[in-house]
């Protein structure tokens, strides 16, 4: 570069330090965002690979019926499996110690690993392992929730005695099968206010179930390459004998599905607003090197006409690119990865309730290089592409007024019908596309910002709104085997402070269609029940017809089943052909749906079996009522529903929370956007403006003129905006999706209606300092120069 | 003096601050200059003849002095009375043109007649007035210079001011289109009765004016009255 252009540039550099600062903070701010968000969510995600592989997280999970060793070794005989363990799962209840105040627990408690080797182990993270039969130890985010520390002693009810016994707290666990509470298919989201995991060792807990050598829950690892598809077809026809309850792989299991969904689903996002921000800064670099250019066009036509270059006019550009893409790369880069710690942090928080037991949060290399490579490609490319077309403008056209790009067609019509200003906003806009082009960028970015952030809350809003709604009792009580309606019906209204009752059947079902087969849960309800009100996807009431099944949202799509298909269900080895009647709203679990006089024609004798009773009891008496209910003979868990719903609400505000803060960086985002392209545009036309105050244009006239073209910019922004955020809410809904939860696609009015708010609200606040600058221009100087 | 001062400067003072010098751009000016005529004033780079233009277009604030003009002193109007002024009293023509470069000839032309409300003259008149009756839907950088600054003359008259400010109308053209410009002007001056106040350190100008204003470090010296101007082509320089 000459001399003289390497001091015009630092000149213009100190010179326009405010509209440099601007276009460097927008792209420093860029690269600080990209470098935290989603390498701090792969870095999680990395976490949760590394404890996975650590503690052997099972490919495949086997509910049987107890039984020997043998079923364990029939396991491991089967063609592609590499690991294999047999342990004892059972649900007790668990005292509190204040049980006025609070809840009925359950603890699932499972047998102690044998050793480091075998699957889903578990990694002790204060205390020690239990090693007799009175101590346990407890996952580490149940304890924290409960206040319960190492060295405290827990009351447990359950076992074949039916008594109470003391166990103590040796130690807190996490493993990969429980980062997160989840109970079961049909509540996948962590309920820690009710739902806990244990560990005790093997002897204990088989002495209390009278079950010595004996397993019933099988869970297992594929071989490296397996096809895990042909392993659990071998696994369960070796297993078919030890009587099968459920089967689930990791897309199944709901704990694991459900924080992989989650971690996977906000790295996603992380990564679509890092690129939103990366890209979102190269936009605001190119709408301020475009305009920085135009405003500069005489004087690139000086220097061409002088016998500059064309290389070397491109050359002064390209190097105000270079400096703000690598200061701003060097800068944001360190920045960024420093701020990776409270992002994985919040994850850790949010999605798991508790530090993980390994942390490592390496940097990113090669995320950074090409997030600083591709900011750089952005930066020149925004430099250059003007640049070179005033450059190879011929110098004598350069020194001339530029003519318009956009003066054809709709640009030339008089529009007469329009008031002055608004005529004269239309003509400026449609006269110079390049200009407007930038607001109505920036409009249409911030439209999809703000309405995926509100969308992501529209989204669990509706969802599970809906699913506390359908579902309107008290407690959920479960028997361990189905019994008689009738029996279960009268048993449960026999409570004191019962004051309604209805009944269920839910156990294991095998579902195929076509080629594919999935293990669901099969859900028997009464045709006219009260309780639980589901509604189809489209807002009907389900249970119209009685003559097949009803499918939730989340089953319909892991079977890719529709409205009029024909499935071959298979329960306790009795198989049946069912009709698709609908398919119904249910944000959790994959449950088919069958109406209980469907049900009835299958049973022998039409017989009404039953397995949970969803009970409302008098407000008064609601805590008596849980221990009776708990007592009842056969009961083996009381779900306190309004606590379960608040624990997944609680789970379900990270998600709105790290919304939120989506939000918070989007509106930051679509105000700088917007503020430095009318901020340039303004600069460019402060000589226009002043002209035009010399001729009698009042302040108030200039201010209508530019909130026309602002508003006008914005409100095609925003037209062009529907579609763009229409369908990136459709890819963030489904990025949430797993076999056992999924949201059903929504956004409300309200969202769209507040992204036109703030953005115009954005679009007026960023043209008032410009407008501003424009009362002080000096009109004496208009007679004086060619620019003011 | 023929006929009633339209404008009347009485010891007009204008400072300017560059840095932590002060100049002064004028220094005491006092002048009358009649309705109707045709003035150019006359003065050397830096005399101070475009800052007496600013604040006689109500551009810029004199320090000091009253600026009367047609009865009212404008130093006293407020920031929207100034812009009323400049809507409805005041035509400029600047020389380096300053037309809206996004707007064709005819939409300059037909913004200013548009403020200027009723008593405006109809633009495509005015633009065929000043020989662009075919270029009309032409831009700004579709223009000559001469041309621009006839579009320039034509959107300072279409408002039909009772004053016209050029200043240095010629500066940027060649001497033949500065003929032409100034002979447009001084058809339109005469055909109107408009005031013609023309800022120009060309002396030879100065021949076709009504009245001489001559100016030199930010005082006027001297004011002759030429009772038989030329006609601009008949000026040489």
């Amino acid at each position: 570069m000459l001399n003289s252009l390497r001091h015009k540039l630092i000149g213009d550099l100190k010179a326009n330090r405010g509209a440099f600062l601007a276009v460097w903070l927008t792209f420093t701010i860029g690269m600080v965002f990209y470098n935290s968000t989603y390498p701090a969510g792969g870095n999680f995600k990395n976490l949760l690979r590394g404890l996975n592989e650590r503690t052997h997280l099972a490919d495949l999970w086997y509910d049987i019926d107890l039984a020997p060793p043998a079923a364990v070794d029939a396991a491991r005989a089967a063609a592609g499996v590499a690991r294999v363990s047999g342990r004892l799962v059972f649900e007790v209840g668990l005292e509190q110690k204040e049980a006025e105040t609070e809840s009925l627990v359950t603890l699932r408690v499972i047998s102690m690993p044998e050793s480091e080797e075998d699957v889903n182990n578990i990694v002790i993270q204060e205390g020690r392992a239990p090693e007799d039969a009175g101590e346990i130890v407890l996952m580490r985010a149940f304890a924290r929730r409960h206040d319960i520390r190492v060295g405290d002693v827990l009351r447990l009810a359950g076992g074949i005695a039916g008594t109470p016994w003391e166990v103590e707290v040796v130690g807190l666990f996490s493993s990969a099968e429980y980062l997160i509470a989840s109970r079961g298919p049909l509540s996948p989201f962590p309920t820690l206010s009710t739902f806990g995991v244990a560990y005790m060792p093997y002897d204990a807990l088989a002495a209390r179930y009278d079950a010595a050598g004996q397993v019933n829950s099988v869970v297992l690892t594929a071989a490296d390459g397996a096809d895990l598809t042909a392993v659990r077809a071998a696994v369960t026809e070796a297993l078919q004998p030890y009587g099968i309850q459920l089967i689930m792989d990791r897309l199944q299991q709901p704990a694991v599905a459900t924080l992989a969904a989650n971690a996977s689903a906000n790295t996603q996002i992380a990564l679509v607003f890092s690129l939103i921000f990366l890209f979102g800064s190269g936009a605001v670099m190119a709408v301020l090197m475009a305009r920085q250019v135009e405003s500069e066009r005489r004087l690139i036509g000086t220097m061409r006409a002088m016998g500059s270059t064309r290389g070397e006019v491109l050359g002064y550009y390209l190097a105000f690119a270079l400096i703000v893409a690598v200061t701003g790369a060097l800068v944001g880069a360190p920045i960024g990865y420093l701020i990776t710690y409270p992002v994985l942090d919040f994850f850790q928080s949010g999605m798991v309730g508790t530090e993980l037991p390994f942390f490592s949060n390496p940097p990113q290399l090669g995320f950074m290089l090409v997030g600083a490579a591709a900011g750089l490609v952005m930066a020149w490319v925004a430099a250059a592409v003007p640049a070179w077309r005033a450059a190879t403008t011929d110098p004598g056209l350069a020194l001339r007024p530029p003519t318009p790009s956009g003066a054809g067609g709709l640009a030339r019509a008089r529009m007469a019908f329009l008031p002055r200003t608004g005529r004269q906003a239309l003509r400026n806009l449609l006269r110079v596309p390049g200009r407007t082009l930038g607001t109505v960028l920036g409009a249409t970015a911030g439209m999809a910002i703000i309405v995926i952030s509100f969308a992501v809350w529209d989204l669990l809003d509706f969802n599970f709104t809906h699913y506390y709604n359908t579902n309107a009792y008290d407690f959920v009580v479960t028997v361990a085997e189905p019994v008689l309606h009738d029996v279960l019906l009268r048993q449960v209204e026999g409570v004191e402070g019962v004051t309604g009752v209805e009944t269920g059947l839910i156990l294991p079902v095998t579902v195929e269609l076509a080629d594919r087969t999935y293990t669901a849960l099969g859900v028997a309800l009464a045709d006219d029940r009260e309780f639980i009100t589901f509604e189809t996807i489209e807002g009907a009431p389900a249970f119209s017809d009685k003559q097949g099944v009803w499918l939730g949202n989340n089953l319909e799509r892991a079977l890719g089943a529709r409205v009029g298909d024909t499935l071959q269900v298979t329960v306790q080895g009795q198989s049946a052909t069912v009709t698709v009647q609908g398919i119904v709203k249910q944000v959790l679990g994959a449950p088919m749906y069958v109406p209980m006089s469907l049900l009835q024609e299958w049973t022998p004798l039409g017989v009404r079996p039953a397995n949970q009773a969803y009970v409302r009891v008098d407000p008064a008496r609601r805590v008596d009522v849980q221990r009776e209910l708990s007592g009842l003979p056969g009961v083996i868990g009381v779900a306190d529903w309004p606590v379960t719903t608040q624990d997944i609400q609680r789970a379900a505000d990270f998600e709105g929370e790290f919304a939120y803060i989506f939000l918070g960086f989007g509106m930051f985002l679509t105000f700088v956007v917007m503020f430095n392209s009318i901020n340039a545009s303004m600069r460019e036309r402060r000589h226009e403006l002043a002209v035009m105050r010399t001729q009698g244009v009042s302040m108030g006239e200039v201010v209508r003129l530019v909130t026309w073209e602002t508003m006008l910019a914005t409100g095609a922004g925003l037209i062009l905006g529907v579609l763009p955020s229409y369908w990136l809410v459709q890819y963030v809904t489904q990025l949430y999706d797993t076999d056992v939860a999924g949201n059903v696609f929504v956004i409300y009015p309200q969202t769209w209606v507040a992204a036109v708010v703030i953005l115009v609200a954005i679009a007026l606040v960023s043209q008032m300092p410009p407008l501003r600058g424009v009362r002080t221009i000096n009109l004496g100087d208009v007679s004086k120069s060619v620019n003011v | 003096m023929s006929g009633t001062p339209l404008i009347s400067l009485k010891d007009v003072i204008k400072h300017y601050v560059l840095g932590s010098e002060q100049i002064t751009a004028l220094d005491g000016v006092t002048v009358d200059i009649p309705a109707g005529e045709f003035v150019v004033v006359l003065g050397p780079s830096g005399s101070g003849k475009t800052t007496l233009l600013n604040l006689l277009g109500g551009l810029e604030a004199a320090a000091a002095g009253t600026i009367c003009v047609d009865g009212e002193d404008i130093t006293r109007l407020s920031e929207a009375a100034l812009t009323q002024y400049r809507r409805h009293k005041v035509g400029f023509v600047f020389q380096f043109f300053n037309l809206l470069p996004t707007l064709t000839a005819l939409e300059n032309v037909d913004m200013a007649a548009e403020m200027a409300g009723a008593h405006a003259h109809d633009p495509r008149d005015m633009l065929a007035r000043v020989g662009l009756g075919e270029r009309m839907s032409h831009y700004p950088g579709q223009l000559s210079g001469g041309q621009q600054q006839r579009v320039a003359v034509a959107r300072a008259l279409a408002k039909n001011p009772t004053l016209v400010l050029a200043d240095e109308p010629t500066g940027s053209l060649d001497k033949e289109t500065g003929i032409e410009v100034l002979q447009v002007m001084r058809d339109l001056n005469r055909q109107t009765g408009q005031t013609f106040v023309v800022v120009t350190h060309n002396s030879a100008i100065s021949t076709i004016a009504d009245r001489v204003v001559r100016i030199s470090g930010g005082k006027v010296y001297m004011v002759v009255e030429n009772p038989e101007p030329f006609e601009p082509s008949e000026v040489d320089w």
